[in-house]
């Protein structure tokens, strides 16, 4: 009979230019796997490079640099107020509060209870009527009634 | 006519403390008055408590006022028709 197929790889030199049997995409079972990235593995930190130290350098630097440009220090800000300049400035402000404030106080309304009394609340605050004067003349006036009906 | 009036107006002066009494009618007439209470003050102490009665209209008794002064405490009252003052030295 004949052969139909078989296994061997043909590896005569005419047959490494790429024919029909040629494999497109490489095996993914393999031997010859590719080594992953090793970055910040600690138990291999013998393996980076110079370069590879370098690069992460370089970031560093460049992280400090973008923080140092966006901080703001407050602190580091214009000179400290003396106590005279202070002292000063308070003053002008309370004046302009004062000014501004004359301006509201035509708008607030007066209060409508005893605005003629230097003290209202002296007078409110005294004892009211007692019972027995209560009493007595709720019981007289109906004693007047009672006798002149 | 006017005993029973007196009679009232007298048990009312008796009481201690009072120095005067006066009845007005609800035109401010005065009807009666003894002791201290001059019958001339009858129209002004029914004024004063048809004000005071118009501060709460819904009530169904009039209020009590009470006057202050140095010398005395006039205590109003009305009823009806009715108006009553009492004259007392103050406490």
């Amino acid at each position: 009979m004949g052969c139909c197929f078989s296994s061997d790889d043909d590896k005569s030199p005419q047959h490494n230019e790429p024919n029909e049997r040629t494999k497109l995409l490489s095996n993914p079972v393999s031997n010859n796997s590719v080594k992953p990235f090793i970055s910040d593995d600690y138990g291999s930190s013998t393996k980076c490079t110079h370069s590879h130290r370098v690069d992460k350098q370089s970031a560093l630097n460049r992280i400090l640099n973008q923080a140092a440009t966006n901080v703001i220090d407050v602190s580091g800000l214009d000179s400290p107020l003396e106590q005279n300049e202070y002292l000063n400035r308070a003053f002008q402000y309370n004046q302009r509060i004062m000014v501004s404030a004359q301006t509201f106080a035509s708008l607030q309304k007066k209060p409508s209870l005893l605005v003629d009394l230097p003290a209202p609340e002296k007078g409110l605050a005294v004892n009211p009527i007692s019972s027995s004067d209560l009493k007595l003349v709720s019981l007289y006036i109906y004693f007047f009634l009672y006798r002149l009906v | 006519m006017e005993k029973p009036l007196d009679r009232c107006l007298d048990e009312v002066f008796n009481t201690p403390g009072v120095t005067g009494v006066l009845c007005a009618d609800a035109q401010g007439l005065c009807l009666s008055s003894k002791g201290t209470a001059h019958p001339r003050a009858a129209g002004v102490i029914t004024s004063l408590m048809k004000q005071a009665a118009q501060l709460e209209p819904t009530a169904d008794n009039l209020p009590v006022l009470r006057l202050e002064s140095e010398s005395c405490n006039i205590l109003i009252q009305g009823k009806s028709e009715i108006t009553l003052a009492v004259y007392k030295t103050p406490e």
